[in-house]
């Protein structure tokens, strides 16, 4: 059994909390590999969650006329624009009863038609803007879409 | 030298708190934590990759927030040219194109991901219970 735990002084002097991965030394190992350890108050480049959440309809329903109120905004209040992360989200029972699904990006069905899931988003210094609808494409008329959407707020500034 | 781990009371809330180097951490703001056990976001609990469809057994109790995400290894879609040296993270994704979805599915309460693609992915689940 190794140690998987340091608190207080590290062998180098230095003072901190780290935890190392099953198998190696919290104490002697290095603790500048991420695969031996999986925290390390050294490190400097920890991004913090800020926020996680789902937004968007409840149940998940279709529309077929306008207008579509498509976009959803997310307070943030971080004060910068922050990286984010989004994707189409549909609770157990409306695809499949095996389970909740998260669509990575896009959704296609037939060759011709698209559904575009729609997980788009815009990152604003106070807030974000998800869209939680898209279109099927090759319908007529084409309908919007609507779906749930799980995001993601990383407290880290997108700097252009 | 200043104070970077704090275990106990931090203004009023207990927990573990630790600072990014050069902040005290039993005052700054939250904004300059690294760790607070204590805040109400989200963790990242795990990730990983997978280079097709594959069940992870997660032994959740809750459903958690998981993202997924297609990665530019297209090998597997052979009418598409994509320069081996290309591989990560894509957008659009694969997904995209004609009749290949990439998808993942939460089982079983929590119990089991389903990751499920043509293409290698990576999946990230966070300690928000849906």
């Amino acid at each position: 059994m190794s140690r998987r735990v340091v608190l207080g002084k590290y062998l180098n002097g230095t003072m901190g909390l780290k935890v190392s991965r099953p198998g190696f030394d919290a104490l002697t190992d290095d603790d500048s590999d991420p695969n031996k350890f999986s925290f390390n108050s050294q490190w400097t480049n920890i991004v913090p969650v800020h926020q996680v959440g789902i937004v968007g309809p409840n149940p998940v329903t279709f529309e077929n006329s306008a207008p579509y109120s498509d976009w959803v905004n997310v307070a943030h209040n971080l004060g910068y624009i922050p990286f984010i992360d989004a994707r189409a989200f549909y609770p157990q029972g409306y695809q499949t009863s095996a389970g909740d699904v998260i669509w990575d990006d896009y959704r296609v069905t037939t060759t011709t038609n698209a559904i575009e899931t729609g997980n788009k988003g815009r990152s604003f210094s106070t807030f974000i803007s998800l869209k939680q609808g898209g279109w099927i494409s090759g319908g007529n008329p084409w309908y919007a879409h609507y779906h749930r959407v799980m995001y993601v707020i990383y407290r880290y500034p997108v700097t252009i | 030298m200043v104070r970077r781990v704090v275990i106990g009371n931090r203004g009023g809330v207990n927990g573990i708190f630790v600072s990014k180097p050069g902040f005290d951490a039993l005052t700054t703001g939250e904004s300059n934590l690294n760790l607070s056990i204590s805040q109400k976001v989200s963790n990242v609990l795990r990730q990983g990759v997978v280079g097709s469809s594959a069940t992870i057994a997660l032994g959740y109790s809750s459903k958690p927030q998981v993202l997924v995400t297609s990665l530019a290894n297209l090998s597997p879609l052979p009418d598409i040219a994509w320069p081996s040296y290309l591989n990560g993270p894509a957008r659009p994704s694969p997904a995209h194109h004609m009749l290949y979805d990439a998808y993942a599915i939460i089982q079983s309460g929590g119990a089991y991901l389903s990751v499920i693609g043509p293409v290698p992915m990576y999946y990230t689940v966070y300690s928000r219970v849906i």
